[in-house]
């Protein structure tokens, strides 16, 4: 598949227009921000400790909003026609989702530096390279879900009724591995459980490179893009 | 002078699960005419469009657009072509300029080109408001607006003007007609035996997915013109039909030369009569 980078752009700008048109793109990492600021103003600091706060935001922020950013915009395309509109004006289903992708990495991305200081977190504390890129990576995983959810849905309102139970799963997962030790040592392995342990290594315990996380979240991007591209070649992005 | 094709169409058949929806089509398009498909809803001419346009594939049978096979479509042909349908969507929430814009980009074509095809559809006022606040007539007019931006050497248009009113038919009729002037070769699917009259160069009658009439509007009609008979009304407000025939012909020259006759018409069948007559049901 040829790819054009004007052709990339075009989609970028358009999707970095729709950003200011249509909430549902916006209101996860915006909710992210107001919670945990909420948070750390209301409650005491014994419980909204940096590690919490953080990890709430980024589990909202890169995980729902990822998912919202990939499902959403997808299905609206295809609820208003203009997906297909997209396809026989020569842009093809690789230039789509490259341009698409990359603005709500991007908001993903800035909006995960943000969180650090609105956390109340000192920034020395961090590891940013590996923190950015793990916290971007299951921002990338959390698109494909949403753009897999997407190639499924007809419309927002499916888009919403299928992504809803995903995305409580993925973050609420902090709360499961409060439950029980079992619970907890099977949400480790899911990569939002992941992005929490390594939150609390590395501002709890002073990180040291973790096999297991890097492990976990290589196979869950492996296989975001192994069962995005799967939907995608049988469905299409517009199935009929 | 003789134009090369821009499409041909041979013995193409398309088999839904339950149905054939189309059997063994045929016909070809210039450039600079406007081809009209005629027929009633579900004869096939959405699915027409659909295959040669690449978005479905026949089961049997070849076709090729712009000289290319229609199995080896893929999404350079767009450059070249442009597509008005039913779901042909806008991005509702962004203004009708910006609703341009995004295809210039993707097209290649200089942004001056914006509010020149604006003006040419009589959009150029509003192009500040917002796509989902237009009329239905202003939605079309952006859509083929849209479909044209790039200079198209064919432009698809399905059921173009059904469901607008009268005064935004003619709009967009007058817009075709300029754009066939200028070159284009247009496919055109109606179900509207005025609209086919009035706007087609070649017509093809569709009915049950297949081809049961085709040539020019006029010389349908004229194929079918099986008796000649003439509708007259006369001076003491007699009206007459009248079969060709010698009789007729002195009647006619009788009353002609006395200032008797008030008005004369000949009765060829419209395209809708053709359409009854072959295949013994209405359009729609
Ligand atoms: N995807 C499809 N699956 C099954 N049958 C279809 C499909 N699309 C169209 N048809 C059938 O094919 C026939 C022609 O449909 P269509 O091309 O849409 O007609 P028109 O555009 O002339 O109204 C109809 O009987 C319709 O029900
Ligand atoms: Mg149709």
């Amino acid at each position: 598949m040829k790819l054009s980078i004007r052709k990339i752009n075009a989609i970028f700008q358009l999707k970095i227009q729709s950003i200011f048109t249509n909430m549902s793109v916006m209101v996860a990492p915006i909710l992210a921000i107001g919670f945990v600021l909420i948070m750390k103003l209301s409650m005491p600091k014994m419980v909204a400790t940096g590690a919490f706060l953080l990890g709430f935001g980024v589990l909202f922020n890169a995980i729902m909003g990822g998912i919202m950013m990939g499902s959403y915009p997808l299905a609206e395309e295809k609820e208003k026609n203009t997906l297909r509109v997209l396809m026989t004006s020569s842009v093809n289903g690789a230039e789509f989702i490259i341009g698409s992708i990359l603005p709500s990495i991007l908001i993903i991305f800035i909006i995960n530096i943000i969180l650090v200081p609105v956390a109340g977190i000192p920034i020395n504390k961090i590891e940013w390279p590996i923190y950015l890129i793990y916290t971007t990576l299951s921002g990338l995983i959390s698109i494909l879900i949403g753009y897999i959810v997407g190639i499924y849905s007809k419309n927002q309102m499916q888009a919403g009724n299928l992504s809803m139970p995903i995305l409580l799963i993925f973050t609420m997962t902090p709360m499961f591995q409060m439950i029980n030790k079992t619970v907890a040592h099977i949400a480790s392995f899911t990569y939002s459980g992941t992005i929490i342990d390594f939150i609390n290594d590395m501002l709890l315990k002073g990180y040291s490179l973790n096999f297991k996380n890097i492990a976990i979240l290589s196979v869950w991007t492996i296989a975001g893009i192994v069962f995005f591209i799967y939907a995608y070649t049988k469905h299409g992005l517009d199935s009929e | 002078m003789t134009q090369p094709d821009i499409i041909t169409v041979e013995h193409i058949s398309k088999y839904f699960k339950n149905q054939d929806a189309l059997k063994d089509l045929s016909f070809s398009i210039k450039s600079g005419e406007i081809f009209g498909l005629l027929g009633p809803s579900g004869a096939g001419k959405t699915t027409t469009i659909k295959i040669l346009t690449g978005q479905l594939k026949q089961t049997n049978g070849s076709a090729s657009v712009l000289g290319v096979p229609i199995e080896e479509i893929n999404e350079s042909i767009y450059e070249q072509i442009g597509i008005v349908s039913h779901n042909s969507g806008l991005y509702d929430k962004l203004s009708v300029y910006k609703n341009l814009e995004i295809f210039t980009r993707i097209l290649n074509v200089p942004k001056a080109r914006i509010n020149k095809i604006l003006k040419q559809v009589g959009l150029l006022s509003d192009r500040k408001k917002i796509a989902g606040k237009l009329s239905q007539g202003m939605r079309q007019r952006l859509i083929l607006a849209r479909a044209v931006l790039h200079q198209p050497k064919v432009l698809f248009l399905d059921e173009p003007t059904s469901g607008l009113d009268p005064s935004t038919q003619i709009e967009i009729h007058r817009l075709i007609m300029e754009l066939r002037d200028n070159g284009t070769a247009v496919f055109l699917t109606t179900h509207n035996m005025e609209e086919a009259d009035k706007l087609c160069d070649h017509l093809a009658l569709l009915n049950d997915g297949k081809i049961v009439e085709t040539g020019t509007p006029r010389d349908i009609r004229l194929r079918h013109n099986k008796k000649k008979q003439y509708k007259v009304l006369l001076k003491n407000n007699q009206e007459l039909t009248l079969t060709q025939s010698e009789e007729t012909t002195q009647k006619i020259n009788w009353w002609m030369t006395s200032n008797e006759l008030v008005t004369i018409h000949s009765c060829e069948p419209t395209l809708e009569t053709v359409f009854i007559e072959v295949t013994g049901r209405k359009l729609i």
